[in-house]
């Protein structure tokens, strides 16, 4: 037998997550020595020893891995034999020609929970015991390699007991980052409104529960950033919280105390059940059943409820201490700003809403709000893609030149790719606003260091006055490359699905705007779409929106723009629709309509939705993103198929006026829910049958949908089962977001892709 | 996205096609394009002949500033005004605002043919009537007919000829000078609309439309502690409406800007029709009103004197001159967020997913 030698490099999620103990451990195994050490995402395994022991090693790394690492590749070379007599873990050496993962946020453990929980362990009660396979991460990193020094830990020197499970190869906290104990780690306080501390420690724990139990507002510091909670089954606690913060209806998340609890209000299949205990623990839409009492001002007229399980052990030890089993949770933000991370920042901006803030004194590096997922049509549907999941790599399938995808302007994050590898960044929101922009800017400048790509080219919207469109303009200069809205759409599905370089899809794109070629808004769109271009085949007929954005806030407008050629003025008067400045406004909006003042053209398909719900009396004016569609989505939900209304195509334009017009028609004669599930069952049927057309005739057999209105579970299965049945390939998202979350990637594998340039 | 090659309204509207037509078309076929401080390629709101240089052995060191404008309005009369004094305070306005005072006017009108004698009349009348208020006489002119097919309206063209100590530019602003707003915005542009399109909006809203002289001649003397003019840009904010002009004025001067909404004076008639009819008032053409910045310890100063004056009595400080965000406008919402305030493009487009 003869000692040979080889070098392993290890990428992917192998930083922070117990890799090197690990790979001592199975080294030391297989009596093999060396060394390993961190690089940047790389981990650097020098091994030597005889040959079946080798072979034995690398089959314990791929089989044996720690539960939070994520291998993308391991490449091994032979390399000289320089006789080493121990295995030894070398400090971390930053290269910077590779790109770094980052670990994730991760739930407490349940080894760290017992502990948490056991009188005679010394982290008994400490809500921030941690391990190498739990805790946060990449809400506490400042910059690679993933070591202490570059967290907010660093501000934590390890007592002599956390020194020593660091530093023992054996221990589960070997180097495990942001370990800590009650004697060197981080504190909880709590403190009234205006920031003097009532009590510290478990004793804020306890306070923090009664406070909430009696109904107080609490803003909560977490991994990401701030929630503000209250007890989620008092009517007075929930309305409270709704008129400080000026939400009259959008709806709460809420956090439960564990799947049985959840199971009381929610229904749950076994995919959701495993979703909510899943490590990264989303936030999950759930349909409500009529169990235990939660406030009926949670998700006011909606079907459906986003429910969580608590993740750190601050939650744990909450519930543990509380009367109530559900709380609601939400971001602590103001409207269209980021959540806050920062105590002062939380104490002086939430004064009016906040009766108490429950704090910690460790620095949030990157905000990262709770991630919602819905499962619609069996898969994934990524409603915001945050915490827990960013910024996890996304595989593409082929490789591109280093890009960046600016994303549009609401729900945005951006996307930095090169290669075969992306990465999304954590939601980041509305850029319209300055503070979001500026925290745009800084989401760009974090994620380029944490993934050390340079991008070459610069993704952006097509729409002329997004914020990120003049950032990428002022960054990229020449290297800008403008990506239409719903293209950008149809490639983030297309690599969702690991669709090959030469794929050529009929692409469905459904949503509410995004500017289009021909300087109308676009929204209900069907595309032939290849990697390198696109061609707009069909969309439904272009409609008024008397005063632009004002008709996206007020359906009613849209709806008198939809019905204006079809309808008498007494008619149209005649419609029960609410506007907020009372019949002037609805006189106006018909003049505007008469002499074509300040109308904009527009194919949305959500548009369509909300004026559906407008002349449905369901929603006739909009407090919260999609509300119109979503609250006729749920009024649908208790429709039955009685009725088929009548879908007319004509030269790839569906026509969505006459689909109203029978709409109206029929208002009286049958039941409002009925109604609601026939006029999305049209719309679905009828975009369905403009791709199967459009597929027949290019010749292509798959067909795709994206878009935000791909959230809704009636609508997105309908299209799937014609398209389906006329024998066509159907693909919808699952790692990516349908909405305009996923727009950045997308643009970032067009820019990444595109050739023309110098 | 490339468009026919033919003039758009766009063209005219105030907005970044326009500007691109005055760089690209109109500017590089110009060949000479100064006779002092302020030439062509300024594109501020007139320009200035320097008498020293111009003409010879004079000592003085006073610039002879020059403006002209065509007025197209539709209609030509509309809610207590008229063409007429719009031609009239549209160039009044334009020295006003580069700190000169009105020495003479011409005036070259276009008449399509059917137009009533009256009406014509009137107009000429409302021309005397504005310039007799600044005292300034109208020398000279020129009148020609078109056939009815031709043109549907009157165009009057004015050019104003005044005299400055010192040119205010509209480039001169620093980090840390405030912001006057000299009334309240909008009324104009949607006065003219409601009554152009007869929308029914309730209101006595009439347009602003007046000749600013007498109002910016007094706060001009004023002098900062180093003896230099306390008012560092001016700008009247007609087309492209106060949006426009603070962007061009950021743009001009390389600092940021940021307003407060909470401050900016807006009849309740004038926002509750742009809310109706989703229009920014920001962008909405105004023709009585001035953006002054002034150094900020002279602010409550020229404030208190602009607002004795009868079209300077809604008059507020709107906001600041910032170091950060150079070149760009931000405004504090009522709500309390930021936003920028974008260069108006001429053309409305929805944003709202
Ligand atoms: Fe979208
Ligand atoms: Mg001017
Ligand atoms: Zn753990
Ligand atoms: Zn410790």
């Amino acid at each position: 037998m003869q000692t040979q030698c080889r070098k392993i490099n290890v990428s992917g999620v192998v930083q922070g997550v117990g890799f090197r103990p690990f790979i001592y451990s199975i080294a030391t195994e297989n009596g093999l020595f060396g060394h390993v050490k961190n690089r940047g995402n790389d981990v650097e395994i020098v091994v030597e020893g005889e040959n079946n022991d080798l072979e034995s090693f690398l089959h314990d790394l791929y089989n044996k891995k720690p539960p939070l690492s994520l291998i993308d590749q391991i490449k091994t070379k032979d390399f000289p034999v320089s006789g080493f007599s121990v295995f030894s873990i070398l400090d971390s050496e930053l290269d910077d020609n590779t790109s770094s993962i980052i670990p994730t946020d991760t739930a407490i453990c349940s080894d760290c929970l017992r502990e948490m929980y056991d009188r005679k362990d010394r982290r008994y009660h400490y809500p921030f015991t941690s391990c190498t396979n739990c805790g946060p991460r990449y809400s506490l990193v400042n910059s690679l390699p993933f070591d202490r020094k570059n967290t907010s830990m660093v501000e934590f020197p390890l007592c002599q007991g956390c020194g020593l499970e660091y530093k023992l190869p054996s221990d589960r906290r070997f180097h495990a980052q942001a370990t800590c104990c009650q004697d060197c780690g981080p504190v909880l306080s709590l403190t009234n409104g205006s920031g003097d501390v009532i009590a510290s420690g478990h004793d804020a724990i306890i306070r923090c529960a009664e406070l909430i139990d009696s109904g107080s507002i609490v803003a909560v510091k977490g991994y990401g950033g701030f929630h503000l909670v209250c007890d989620a089954t008092s009517d007075s606690a929930v309305l409270k919280l709704r008129n400080s913060l000026d939400r009259p209806a959008q709806p709460f998340a809420v956090m439960a105390k564990d799947v049985d609890t959840v199971s009381s209000f929610a229904s749950i299949d076994a995919d959701e059940s495993s979703l909510l205990l899943s490590r990264q623990r989303p936030i999950v839409v759930l349909d409500k059943s009529n169990g235990l009492a939660l406030s009926d001002h949670i998700a006011p007229d909606l079907h459906n409820i986003g429910a969580m399980l608590p993740y750190s052990g601050t939650h744990h030890l909450l519930f543990d201490n509380s009367d109530t089993d559900v709380y609601v949770m939400t971001s602590a933000n103001l409207p269209g700003l980021p959540m806050m991370t920062d105590n002062e920042e939380a104490l002086s901006h939430l004064e009016r809403i906040a009766d108490h803030y429950l704090l910690h004194n460790y620095v949030i590096r990157n905000r990262t709000d709770d991630t919602v997922i819905r499962f619609v049509n069996g898969r994934k549907a990524f409603i915001r893609r945050s915490r827990g999941f960013v910024p996890e790599r996304i595989e593409l399938p082929f490789s591109i030149e280093a890009a960046i995808g600016v994303g549009p302007e609401l729900n945005t994050t951006v996307t930095l790719a090169k290669e075969n590898s992306a990465y999304i960044s954590q939601y980041i929101g509305n850029t319209r606003h300055f503070e979001t922009a500026q925290y745009h800017k800084q989401v760009v400048s974090n994620l380029e260091q944490l993934t050390k790509i340079n991008p070459h080219r610069w993704g952006c919207d097509l729409h002329p006055e997004f914020n990120t469109t003049h950032f990428a303009q002022e960054q990229g200069g020449n290297n800008t490359v403008y990506v239409q809205h719903h293209y950008a759409h149809i490639i983030s599905l297309m690599v969702d699905n690991l669709l090959p370089a030469d794929s050529r899809i009929i692409g469905i794109a459904l949503d509410g705007a995004g500017y289009g070629e021909d300087g109308t808004i676009w929204g209900g769109e069907v595309l032939e779409a290849t990697y390198s271009g696109y061609e707009r085949i069909a969309h439904l007929m272009e409609q008024p929106m008397p005063g632009g954005d004002k008709a996206a806030i007020n359906p009613s407008r849209m709806l008198l723009g939809m019905l204006h050629d079809v309808l008498e003025p007494k008619e149209l008067r005649g419609l029960p629709l609410y506007f907020k400045h009372g019949e002037p406004e609805r006189d106006i909006v018909l003049q505007q309509l008469e002499k074509g003042v300040n109308l904009v053209r527009t194919s949305s398909f959500a548009r369509v939705l909300d004026s559906a719900a407008a002349l449905l009396g369901i929603s006739q004016s909009r407090s919260y993103q999609g509300e119109p569609a979503m609250k006729l989505e749920s009024v649908a939900k208790k429709g039955v198929h009685n009725l088929d209304l009548p879908v007319v195509c004509k030269r790839g334009v569906l026509d969505t006026t006459s689909l109203l017009y029978d709409l109206y028609e029929r208002l009286g004669t049958h039941d409002v829910c009925d109604l609601a599930y026939s006029v999305e069952d049209a719309l679905a049927v009828g975009v369905a049958e403009l791709a199967i057309s459009a597929a027949k005739k290019r010749n292509v057999d798959t067909v795709g949908l994206s878009g935000g209105v791909a959230y809704n579970e009636h609508i997105t299965g309908r299209i799937c089962e014609v398209v389906k049945d006329a024998g066509f390939e159907f693909i919808t998202h699952n790692r990516i977001p349908c909405g305009d979350g996923g727009v950045s990637l997308g643009q970032a594998v067009v820019a990444g892709n595109s050739e023309n340039f110098d | 996205m490339s468009k026919d090659k033919v003039i758009r309204m766009e063209h005219g509207a105030g907005g970044e096609t326009m500007q691109a037509l005055i760089r690209e078309v109109i500017l590089d076929n110009i060949t000479s394009r100064s006779a002092g401080l302020v030439g062509l390629d300024n594109l501020d709101d007139g320009a200035t002949i320097n008498i020293a240089s111009t003409i010879a052995n004079n000592k003085n060191s006073d610039e002879i500033v020059i403006t002209t404008d065509s007025h197209v309005i539709k209609p030509a009369f509309f809610p207590n005004s008229n063409i007429g004094r719009l031609a009239v305070s549209g160039t009044v306005n334009d020295l006003a605002v580069m700190g000169a005072a009105p020495l003479a006017l011409t005036c070259a009108i276009v008449v399509p043919e059917g137009f009533e004698l009256d009406s014509f009349e009137q107009i000429i009348r409302s021309m005397n009537e504005t310039a007799e208020e600044v005292g300034v006489p109208i020398i000279t002119g020129d009148t020609k007919t078109i056939e009815r097919n031709g043109l549907d309206s009157i165009i009057i063209n004015t050019t104003g000829i005044g005299i400055a100590d010192e040119v205010i530019r509209d480039c001169g602003m620093c980090p840390g000078d405030r912001i006057i707003l000299t009334g309240t915005i909008g009324d104009h542009g949607i006065s003219l609309l409601a009554h152009r399109e007869g929308f029914d909006l309730t209101t006595d809203l009439v347009s602003d439309v007046a000749p600013l002289w007498n109002m910016i001649r007094s706060v001009i003397p004023i002098r900062t502690i180093e003896g230099r003019p306390a008012i560092s840009a001016m700008k009247d904010p007609t087309r492209g409406g106060l949006a426009g002009a603070l962007n061009e004025m950021a743009q001009k001067s390389g600092t940021g800007i940021i307003i407060e909404q909470k401050d900016l004076p807006i009849k309740r008639s004038v926002s509750s029709a742009c809310e109706m009819l989703g229009i920014d008032p920001l962008e909405v053409a105004n023709e009585g009103k001035a953006v002054i910045c002034v150094k900020a310890e002279h602010a409550e100063e020229v404030l208190s004197i602009i607002r004795e004056h009868e079209y300077g009595k809604d008059a507020a400080i709107i906001g600041e001159a910032t170091d950060e965000n150079s070149r760009k406008v931000l405004m504090r919402t009522t709500i309390g967020s930021m936003r920028y305030v974008d260069t108006p493009t001429g053309d409305l487009i929805p944003r709202i997913c």
